[in-house]
């Protein structure tokens, strides 16, 4: 990478958020209780937490579909935000007291470089503002101590507003933004792709009563499972360009949740590295697909593999 | 049959704290409008719809009795906080949920400490509801489609035509929905484009005549070159819970644009 500082990228992680990840670990935080459930992914979260652990970045950054703006893609900006976020979809599942400690220096830097790249953006200075359950959920994931400091960034709506291409351009702008204000911080990063892969999913709790009954978890179809089977494949393999060819088609069949920029974004914060990432784990969530996947950029850098420029 | 009043009211924040003069203003003023309208014909509880309240697993119906809070919208944030308090029918929550149910929706009250109010609720009621007036809010079940809704909102008709307290019902929508993509001068909104503008005019004359049977077949091709908000179930709803009767005209307060979005306050 190149910069004009040794702020860097260690590496990044698809960090899907389902609500239900939370609900059945049953942390202090969240108030309802569970008997578990999801053990797969929740095992994969581990390796992660593990692994930050032995980082210690001083910095998560998470790109999340559920904080959606209209205009721009806005960075929230305030020093600490605390309050309560409850699902508006699943409140019986996640109702969660969350405290962040924002990074706002780096959040500031962010959106001023994603707008000296022609992007609209501006930073969430509100301090009432209410955290979506897709940060929190990727983040208590990540790191359920809370201890690192985080900066949120925005889905804005332009991939259901315009073309795929001229979103998908979107994000990798953000990304580069991102990676420039990282280098100009001096800070060592991790990522979070805040998203799902495929994402039908049923329309009814397969058993109401019993939330976290695994007996009645799978994928919502063999044609979800093909796709999310070909794309964690194509991950594991390191080819990022079979794979953003395939993208579109993902998007619109499996109506993927990447299509909300974050995968996009922390691969081209990465410079779209050619290294095969690491699967930690898949699982279904109210027959989502959902992978835990790990991009060490040390490993590239040791391996020589590249990274390259779109 | 206890509804009383009706209308069809945009929900975005702009209209909390307008510019002096601005089309923003106008519209802020037909809702309380609104407001003062419903209160004259004796209305003591208004029921809104709004197509910002998205729901997956079936229809979701505010239930808790007492909620007031601060709320920052998660696109608008920079326009600010806006202070809510509502107190909600709750009893007729659940009479609701039973009579939806009943009619083979699922449909759940809730009552979560800190559940979030959507931002069109919240504005319709700042600008409608004035006095605080006992509300109820039910969500918009996202894999409804128009005609599902209209059931929907049948099974609704008769909740209320069996309850005696005087309603309001509200639907909270936008019409056209594309938004323009960055910060704009609030005093030079205007709709995005001229064939949004030309539709929504179109929807609104017929609205306004009463040719609610017609607005319905166009609906699906108003939504999709329009990206009316929701595909415009708003309507929907109004229709299947008798607000929007075949020859009853609605009366067009105001028309205009939110950040290039269609806007209009309709009266049933």
């Amino acid at each position: 990478m190149s910069g004009t500082s040794d702020g860097r990228i260690l590496g990044g992680w698809l960090a899907p958020h389902p609500p239900h990840l939370v609900y059945a670990e049953n942390p202090p935080q969240n108030e309802p209780r569970s008997s578990g459930g999801w053990e797969v992914l929740r095992w994969a979260y581990d390796e992660c937490r593990a692994k930050l652990k032995a980082q210690r970045p001083d910095v998560i950054i998470v790109h999340s579909p559920h904080w959606q703006t209209t205009v721009g893609h806005d960075v929230l900006a305030v020093p600490k935000l605390k309050g309560l976020s409850v699902d508006p979809i699943f409140p019986h599942l996640f109702r969660y007291k969350f405290d962040l400690q924002v990074d706002v220096s780096l959040a500031e830097s962010i959106s001023e470089e994603a707008r000296a790249l022609g992007l609209t953006s501006k930073p969430m200075t509100n301090p009432s503002f209410r955290v979506d359950y897709g940060t929190i959920t990727s983040l208590h994931m990540m790191n359920p101590d809370w201890d690192i400091p985080m900066v949120g960034i925005s889905a804005n709506n332009s991939p259901y507003f315009h073309d795929p291409k001229t979103a998908q351009n979107e994000m990798i702008k953000l990304g580069e933004a991102t990676r420039i204000a990282i280098q100009k911080s001096g800070k060592r990063a991790v990522l979070a792709a805040s998203n799902s892969l495929s994402h039908l999913h049923f329309t009814a709790e397969p058993n109401p009563d019993l939330p976290e009954d695994m007996s009645r978890e799978h994928v919502f179809s063999h044609a979800q499972y093909e796709w999310d089977v070909r794309v964690i494949n194509l991950l594991r393999a390191g080819k990022i360009f079979e794979l953003m060819n395939i993208l579109p088609d993902f998007m619109e069949e499996a109506v993927a949740e990447v299509k909300a920029g974050s995968l996009m974004w922390m691969l081209s914060a990465m410079e779209f590295p050619q290294l095969p990432a690491k699967l930690h784990g898949y699982g279904n969530v109210i027959g989502t697909g959902n992978a835990v996947m790990e991009w060490d950029l040390s490993e590239m850098h040791s391996r020589g593999t590249g990274s390259t420029q779109l | 049959m206890t509804l009383t009043f009706a209308a069809l009211v945009p929900g975005l924040p702009h209209l909390l704290n307008p510019l002096a003069g601005s089309g923003h203003e106008a519209l802020a003023r037909a809702m309380t409008q609104i407001g003062d309208t419903l209160e004259s014909k004796g209305v003591k509880r208004i029921l809104y719809y709004s197509t910002q309240w998205l729901s997956v697993l079936g229809t979701m119906v505010q239930a808790q009795p007492s909620i007031c809070g601060v709320h920052v919208d998660a696109s608008w944030h920079q326009l600010g906080e806006i202070p809510f308090s509502f107190k909600v029918d709750s009893a007729f929550a659940e009479q609701m949920a039973a009579a939806a149910t009943a009619a083979g929706f699922r449909t759940q009250a809730i009552n979560y400490e800190g559940f979030p109010i959507d931002t069109g609720t919240i504005v319709a009621d700042r600008l409608i509801n004035r006095h605080g007036m006992a509300t109820g809010m039910i969500s918009s079940w996202l894999y409804a489609g128009y005609e599902d809704t209209v059931k929907f909102g049948r099974s609704l008709a008769d909740a209320l035509a069996a309850d005696t307290t005087p309603t309001a019902v509200i639907a909270v929508s936008s019409l056209s929905g594309n938004y323009f993509p960055t910060d704009i001068d609030p005093r030079e909104d205007h709709i995005s484009s001229t064939e949004d503008d030309e539709w929504n005019q179109r929807i609104i004359a017929l609205l306004s005549s009463g040719s609610f049977g017609a607005a319905d077949l166009l609906i699906p091709t108003y939504a999709k070159t329009c990206r009316a908000e929701v595909g415009f179930k708003a309507l929907a709803f109004l229709r299947g819970i008798g607000a929007a009767r075949e020859q009853q005209g609605a009366k067009c307060l105001q028309y205009g644009a939110i950040h290039g979005t269609g806007a209009a306050v309709l009266q049933f």
